[in-house]
């Protein structure tokens, strides 16, 4: 019966059906830099969805994970903001890898309420191509408000919270767990959109070597010209 | 209470002037006194004295002479103004405009607060006034006409009404005399007769009015319709030659556009100014908000924001404000599916936002040479940055001030690259710094330093 009747107001055209929606294009999809997590995320980062990172603590990677996207996506206009890191982005080593720097914007709040306006405003606004912000004790609604903003603005959304809060339900379409290993940063994925939640692959976190006499020696050299 | 007359008895006189020095108003013979305002009332400049009598007893009486046109502007922007607290605003005769208040007194939590609100806002433009509230618009404009003192409760204003003279109803003279041949002037009176007499002995009209007066008959003046395009000029009454200065004359203009706005129920896009410049030259700029806006307040926050930023070439003599786009209050900012491309906010409208809120300190810059961070740190920083080593990696977070390492910890450290020394410039007397790269314990990279009195800090982390 209830079929029949969810059939009849398909008919009419008062039930909105996700898979009317046009797929979002495949290559709307920002690759992540890493084959392998591409292959878990169906082709990279999802621009429109929310995306929550969970960290044991701070720097456990996930400026690694995101490092080759920020590459890619600041070398085209849009802002990218950064909202309350914990602590500061050093620039040099952000061109370094290849970043441009032009559209960075880093903002500081004084309080959870404005750290989320902020949040909410930016992903609205349509202008900003990635928008991380950091945030930890914060009710869920606070987060679908963040996920409906994002839905409307377009852009990237990461939230970068605290492993302690794996357990509780959040609205973001994907959440990804980061756990600091012997060989790397262990990424898996809790909650992904149309799949299972699934072991990622685990991604380097050493700075390329240098041999500690290779920097001594062009010290020297410079030094000595 | 769902009516509101304000009355202004001397607009003619007022509009646009400072009015704080004596003046008045002339015939057109230009010989005896139409208006005075109180200053020069209350040196004995009164309506009907010669202009002579009038010069003899305030030699520096500033005069003018009646401007139908002019007086029909003042009143056609003051229409405007008071599209503020009414979505239904009727211009009475020149001096006297109705607004119907009950539908916006729940916004404004009552109405006693919205008369305060349009109270403040015309005592900034230093225009006398009269205010009259009543349940029907005939009611109110005589209540303004008697400048009986406003009252907010049903039963007093009913009490006004009753003791209204009946002189103010726009009666007949005939009918009027006839009345106070009969001992009767007010309305209470007249009320106790008979209907049918009064019907049968005077005109027609008076019993319409009577009944207009207490609502059980309809009467309605057109409602003004505000004009297709926004566009305000202020001449300024003395020249501008900073551009915070120019914050007052436009407050005034944007109190109209969030009428003129209110009464169209559509937000404005983007506002555009000129400022006209004695030399002749014209200056514009253009002020926008991303989702659209029709409060007075939050466009002049944005204007704040833009004239600290603004530097003025030459002194101001006039601005006018123009609204360029508009949007309809009910036209949804967006499409829920469709992806939004073409009305995405530009960052610095974002920008600006932002700063309004947290304030211009929140929002920073990345930048090599900037690095927002205390001036020695900083200039040693940027001293890293000079080495330009192909592979002396820099770590993508720093521990802003660095953290001192323990002993303990000291002892365990497993050094990956380094040391790589930073210093900045020796005149400086700055710190010099040993850099190392180091396999931390979890399986994290961090960048720590040793100082000459070899103490070591943890200053970054590399993930």
């Amino acid at each position: 019966m209830a079929v029949k009747v969810l059939a009849e107001l398909i008919e009419q055209g008062q039930v909105w059906r996700a898979q009317d929606v046009p797929a979002r294009a495949a290559q709307s999809l920002l690759p992540t830099g890493y084959a392998e997590l591409d292959q878990c995320l169906a082709g990279g980062w999802m621009p429109g969805q929310l995306i929550e990172l969970l960290v044991e603590q701070n720097s456990s990677g996930e400026l690694r994970l995101l490092l080759p996207l920020l590459t890619q996506v600041s070398q085209k206009p849009g802002l990218i903001m950064w909202i309350d890191p914990p602590m500061h982005p050093y620039p040099l080593a952000l061109a370094q890898a290849g970043v441009r720097l032009r559209d960075h914007r880093v903002i500081r709040t004084q309080s959870v309420e404005e750290r989320l306006w902020v949040m909410e405003q930016a992903l609205k606004s349509g202008c900003a191509s990635i928008v991380m912000g950091w945030l930890d004790k914060v009710p869920v609604a606070a987060l679908r408000r963040l996920q409906l903003a994002v839905h409307q603005g377009e852009g990237l959304a990461f939230v970068v919270r605290s492993s302690a809060m794996a357990n509780q339900p959040s609205p973001a379409s994907f959440r990804l767990q980061l756990k600091v290993q012997p060989d790397g940063v262990k990424v898996d994925l809790l909650k992904r959109r149309q799949a299972w939640a699934v072991e990622g692959p685990v991604l380097p976190l050493k700075a390329p070597a240098m041999a500690l006499n290779r920097v001594i020696n062009s010290t020297a050299t410079k030094r000595a010209i | 209470m769902r009516w509101l007359v304000v009355y202004f008895p001397l607009l003619a006189l007022e509009w646009e002037q400072d009015n704080a020095t004596p003046r008045a108003l002339l015939d057109s013979a230009a010989r005896r006194i139409l208006l005075a305002n109180p200053q020069a009332e209350a040196l004995g400049v009164v309506p009907g004295l010669a202009i002579a009598t009038a010069l003899a007893l305030v030699p520096d009486l500033e005069t003018a002479s009646y401007d139908d046109e002019r007086l029909n502007r003042a009143s056609q922007t003051l229409a405007l103004e008071l599209g503020r607290w009414s979505g239904r605003v009727s211009c009475i005769d020149p001096l006297t405009i109705l607004a119907e208040v009950a539908s916006m007194q729940r916004y404004f939590k009552g109405i006693e607060a919205l008369t305060g609100d349009m109270k403040q806002a015309l005592e900034t433009q230093r225009l006398s006034y009269i205010l009259g509230l009543a349940n029907t618009p005939r009611a109110a404009l005589a209540l303004a006409r008697a400048r009986v003192q406003l009252a907010y409760e049903a039963e007093t204003i009913e009490q006004q009404i009753s003791e209204l003279p009946l002189r103010l109803l726009g009666l007949p003279a005939k009918d009027l005399d006839a009345l106070r041949g009969l001992g009767i002037e007010r309305v209470v009176q007249l009320e106790r007769l008979p209907r049918q007499e009064i019907g049968s002995r005077f005109h027609p009209d008076l019993l319409k009015r009577l009944d207009q007066l207490r609502g059980k008959q309809e009467w309605l003046p057109p409602a003004f319709k505000p004009p297709e395009i926004f566009e305000q000029h202020a001449d300024l009454q003395a020249e501008i030659s900073y551009a915070q200065g120019l914050l007052f004359p436009l407050q005034r203009i944007l109190g109209r556009l969030e009428g003129y706005l209110n009464l169209r129920q559509q937000h404005a896009l983007v506002l555009s100014i000129n400022l006209f410049h004695r030399d002749k030259t014209q200056s514009h700029l253009r002020l926008g908000h991303a989702g659209g806006c029709y409060k007075a307040q939050e466009w002049l926050a944005l204007l704040r924001l833009k004239l600290e930023r603004y530097r003025l070439t030459q002194p101001v003599l006039e601005v006018s404000l123009r609204v360029d786009q508009f949007r309809d209050w009910d036209e949804p900012a967006r499409d829920l599916f469709e992806p939004n491309t073409t009305r995405a906010e530009t960052p610095e409208q974002l920008l600006s936002r932002i700063q309004i809120r947290l304030g211009s300190s929140a929002i920073n810059e990345l930048a090599i040479s900037h690095t927002h961070l205390p001036g020695g740190v900083a200039s040693l920083l940027e001293r890293a940055a000079d080495h330009r080593l192909p592979y002396a990696q820099r770590p993508l977070w720093l521990v802003e001030p660095p953290q001192r390492l323990s002993r303990k910890r000291v002892e365990h450290l497993n050094f990956s690259s380094g040391p790589e020394r930073i210093q900045s410039d020796w005149w400086n007397d700055a710190p010099r710094r040993d850099y190392f790269t180091v396999d931390w314990s979890d399986g994290r990279c961090a960048w720590v330093f040793r100082d000459p009195q070899q103490n070591w800090y943890l200053h970054g982390w590399f993930s």
